[in-house]
């Protein structure tokens, strides 16, 4: 951060140019800050500076740092071991999921050894596009409390694309029997019943814990501790541990917050890294073809397989479109007479108060729609949460503790009631949608088995 | 049998599955056991702290730490010096054959004695009221080992602390739990190393050499000994049994007095100490709580704190003057939010569907009201507009996808993306989706323990649900296809089709019954 280099360095002349005064002083600390807030190792000042002129020498390090940084975006495993050139696709094909486009990136050699110039430029390009540092921070925050998770999000895609990578070793086994198919799914069965059995044995747990220290924690709107906390009261190990913890935590968030007044110098900056360049490369694209190189190490099959799921929807789409319009013009045509002949039964007046009565029915259901075509809705309970309990006597502990201090912040919390109805309404909206799909394939099956010829189908019992 | 590559597909698939929810059970267990340590008894288990070090790290196997190894090593040498000097003087070494002595010589009375010793002790043990617990029982028989068998020597050191650690049973939690800690460190080296020296001596692989020259010699001054310590270890240092018949009980001597104080001790001492009986009465650390109310202080100034409105243009202007650089102009989806309105958009269709599906004329009955036949025109008129919306922003998105795939040369087809994508961006699991707010967490209230468990089991649900259909869906692309008419042998396809039946119309719970009609028309006229 105090690194004098930083400011009499061509970087701090450039941004004399474009900004005079205090932010040549300032970037540094900008920068300090910027790695500071960040998890992991820490990145000076300096080789953001040598980056500014694609010096070979801190590209390694911006790989390896952006590397860390998007495996936990992805959730994936950090991986030391992993080498360089596979750190480099990764990097590579996450930027492009994130729809990066910017060619002289995805031609930077595999072994690290160069661009990071182009690497400043991406890392700050992800700093905005992501919330890079927000998200990290979010990410690696220390959980004292007892946190429950609702998030009611369709994973599906996510692990549907994982199948293809797998499994490369069982190419050997060749053919399988399709009672091994079976034996797998009733495994599986049979371990989220037993899953199932696990989490309410925790659910228990927890109860206890929280019931048996109500009116112990300082913090009002909580009024118990949790599992960590208790185990911190009871055992100092535990506690120091989650204290380095929360210490570093501090500090990274202590970072940011420095980070935020200083954001404005390192933009200026980036900037003048990205330099008059803006206009040559479009020059360039606009008379040349771009296309990835294949030696860049990135590849197209997720596209293609997400096109393939374009398709299927769309196909889908187009069908129900069909028979939506059908079955309208079918409708018309039946209600055209009764209309007139209903109109003429009721009266004017009571006809039209039916009529509303229909349209807010209507209304109501098509609303449902509406809730759905957001991705991941805004307005459904989502996310971790931090679990709460209150119980009968809490409640009394509560207002005692709330009358000296009024509370300035409230945090937003949802009830469990709520959280319920809302899981109830998806679990019905997805058994529905299993039942119709085994409906529709024992049509499909049961006609095949017809025409096997002399062998006759007695379905299970239904339950 | 299925063809090799849909059941491969498929079969990683399951197995993917599975690896995800034992991963999840795992920790689930690990979380259990860390409840369950905080709810048990709190005498028992704050003193003993290697116990619950691996209750919280998920180490299967009680080794005892690297540093309580080195200092056995350090022990262990001190120890082989010990033995070398005394070598010297074999004819002083008394008390190194009780064991070995009593089964090759016939000294029927060190044997008795010895025997008498461990039922002393063993007596003792019984007597104090934590015996019940069972790792106390071989803590405090300890002292009995060194007579009785040299060979427990090495696992002497380290066994013995929690009997060291026991008296401050009594005193409250937090306290205990530093005393303990102090007294964990300092008993190996201090209390327990030299008390140690004797019992080690008596083992290893020098023994038998000793125990052959000296076994005449050595035989009264043990006896002796031994009485001695039976009969009171203070009187043990004063006896002439030679030097180390004199070092072994006055070892016995200080090892019994711990245990020996420790059981009145733990007679007032409540028996047992749960979170239940004391838990509104704890008070958190506190650093632990400045530290905690620090960090929420800083993340409700992190939540507040935006942008200046300066930066953020100086930002969109770098971002705008970068994104010029890219090759072609970026679509306006990029391919994981391509994903994101391709999912919600499934979830659209799919209630869309299940609308029509209600109102289809069949559902109807045969004389609908009036008002019923409106409702439907509208719903379905409603549902024209959602339709439309739905698939303009498919074109959207396969323009996107279309215009990501351009920037590939057309020939990548799928034959080489298969070897090179181990470490692709697809391998990932998303953590969440994503949408947490920055800030505090956001708090979850539930009012009793029935809330809670509904509320996990329907998580819990939902999750498998979504697995299910996930499942459904690739079962269907494999499997539907093999049902086609084929050139497959009519004996193994009945049971293939019955397989299948079993697996995308009943979710692998229950099974048809396919019954071949000849046989069927046998059986009924015999």
């Amino acid at each position: 951060m105090r690194s004098s280099s930083v400011q009499t360095s061509g970087a701090a002349g450039a941004m004399k140019r474009q900004k005079p005064g205090r932010s040549t002083a300032d970037l540094p600390a900008a920068i300090g800050a910027l790695s500071l807030a960040l998890p992991g190792a820490r990145v000076s000042p300096e080789t953001f500076r040598l980056a500014k002129f694609d010096r070979p020498e801190a590209s390694i390090i911006f790989w390896k740092l952006l590397y860390s940084l998007l495996t936990q975006i992805q959730g994936g495993e950090w991986k030391e071991s992993a080498d360089t050139g596979s750190q480099v696709r990764f990097v590579k094909s996450v930027a492009f999921s994130h729809g990066y486009r910017r060619l002289a990136f995805y031609d930077l050699p595999c072994d690290g050894s160069a661009g990071s110039r182009e690497l400043l430029l991406v890392f700050s390009w992800f700093l905005c596009r992501i919330n890079l540092m927000e998200q990290l921070l979010m990410l690696n925050r220390v959980k004292p409390w007892d946190e429950v998770t609702v998030c009611t999000c369709d994973t599906t895609l996510k692990s549907w694309k994982e199948e293809k990578d797998l499994a490369p070793e069982s190419h050997s086994k060749g053919q399988r029997d399709v009672r091994y198919l079976q034996w797998l799914n009733g495994r599986l069965q049979f371990q989220w019943r037993s899953w199932h059995t696990d989490q309410q044995e925790q659910c228990k747990l927890w109860h206890k814990v929280h019931s048996y220290t109500i009116g112990s924690h300082a913090n009002p709107t909580t009024g118990h501790f949790s599992v960590t906390e208790t185990d911190a009261v009871r055992h100092p190990d535990s506690c120091m541990q989650m204290l380095q913890l929360m210490e570093s935590e501090s500090s990274r968030l202590e970072a940011f917050l420095k980070w935020k007044p200083l954001e404005l110098v390192y933009w200026h900056w980036m900037e003048s890294v990205l330099g008059p360049e803006a206009e040559e490369t479009r020059h360039h694209n606009e008379r040349h073809k771009c296309i990835i190189s294949p030696s860049s190490g990135v590849t197209c099959y997720s596209v293609d397989r997400i096109a393939e799921e374009i398709g299927r929807c769309k196909k889908d789409l187009l069908a129900l479109g069909d028979m939506v319009r059908e079955l309208v013009r079918c409708r018309k045509l039946s209600c055209q007479g009764k209309v007139e002949a209903r109109k003429q039964e009721l009266g004017e007046k009571e006809f039209c108060r039916t009529v509303q009565r229909a349209q807010e029915t209507v209304r109501r259901k098509l609303s449902d729609l509406r809730g759905q075509s957001s991705p991941c809705g805004v307005d459904e309970v989502h996310g971790p949460y931090r679990l709460v309990f209150t119980g009968k006597c809490s409640r009394t502990i509560k207002t005692g503790f709330a009358r000296p201090e009024p509370k300035k912040t409230v945090v937003e919390g949802v009830t469990a009631t709520s959280v319920i109805s809302e899981l109830r309404k998806r679990k019905i909206r997805l058994t529905a949608e299993l039942k119709q799909r085994q409906e529709v394939c024992r049509r499909k099956v049961g006609k095949a088995i017809e025409g096997l010829g002399q062998v006759l189908l007695i379905a299970p019992m239904k339950r | 049998m299925l063809p090799a590559d849909s059941a491969q597909r498929l079969v990683s698939l399951l197995t993917q599955a599975l690896e995800e929810c034992l991963e999840k059970q795992q920790q689930l267990q690990r979380e259990l056991v860390r409840c369950g340590a905080v709810l048990g008894d709190w005498n028992l288990q704050a003193p003993d702290s290697p116990t619950v070090k691996d209750c919280s790290s998920d180490n299967q196997e009680r080794e005892p730490s690297t540093e309580e190894l080195e200092e056995l090593e350090l022990l262990n040498k001190a120890l082989e010096k010990a033995l070398k000097v005394r070598s010297k003087f074999l004819g002083q070494v008394p008390l190194r054959e009780t064991a070995e002595g009593t089964k090759a010589l016939e000294k029927k009375p060190v044997a008795h004695v010895a025997v008498k010793q461990q039922g002393a002790n063993s007596k003792l043990v019984k007597m104090t009221p934590v015996a019940k617990s069972v790792k106390m029982t071989p803590v405090s028989q300890k002292p009995a080992c060194p007579q009785k068998l040299s060979a427990y020597m090495l696992k002497a050191p380290y066994r013995t602390d929690p009997a060291v650690k026991r008296p401050q049973g009594k005193t409250s939690a937090r306290m205990s739990c530093r005393l303990s800690k102090v007294y964990g460190k300092s008993s190996p080296k201090g209390a327990a190393c030299p008390k140690d020296k004797s019992p080690v001596t008596l083992t290893g692989a020098e023994h038998g050499k000793i125990s052959a020259a000296e076994n005449p010699r050595v035989l009264p001054g043990t006896s002796e000994s031994l009485q001695d310590a039976k009969q009171s270890s203070s009187l043990c240092n004063s006896t002439g049994g030679g030097d180390f018949a004199s070092a072994s009980p006055s070892f016995l001597g200080m090892e019994q007095h711990p245990s020996r104080e420790s059981s009145p001790g733990m007679c007032t001492a409540p028996q047992t100490s749960t979170l239940q009986e004391k838990g509104s009465s704890l008070k958190l650390p506190v650093p632990y709580k400045k530290a905690s109310s620090r960090l929420a202080r800083l993340w409700e100034d992190g939540r507040l704190c935006q942008t200046s409105p300066e930066a953020a243009t100086a930002r969109d202007h770098f971002m705008e003057k970068l994104q010029v650089t890219f090759c072609s102009s970026s679509p306006s989806f990029s391919l994981l939010e391509v994903e994101k309105e391709l999912t919600c958009l499934h979830g659209v269709y799919f209630l869309m569907s299940q609308y029509v599906e209600t109102e289809v004329p069949a559902s109807l009955g045969e004389n609908p009201t009036w008002e019923r036949e409106y409702e439907i025109l509208l719903t379905l008129e409603g549902l024209q507009p959602a339709l439309s919306q739905c698939l303009d922003k498919v074109c959207q998105l396969e323009e996107a996808v279309e215009s990501h795939r351009q920037l590939f040369p057309a020939d990548s087809a799928h034959g080489e993306a298969d070897s090179s994508s181990a470490e692709g961006p697809f391998r990932w699991r998303q953590r969440t989706c994503g949408a947490e707010a920055f800030g505090p967490p956001p708090l979850l209230y539930y009012s009793s323990l029935k809330e809670l468990q509904e509320l996990e089991a329907l998580k819990l649900q939902v999750a498998t649900l979504h697995r299910q259909i996930n499942i459904q869906k690739a079962m269907e692309g494999e499997l539907l296809p093999l049902l086609e008419p084929g050139p497959a042998p009519q004996g193994s396809c009945a049971s293939l089709y019955r397989a299948i039946y079993t697996l995308l119309c009943e979710g692998g719970e229950r099974f048809p019954a396919l019954v071949s009609e000849e046989e069927l028309s046998h059986c009924l006229e015999p």
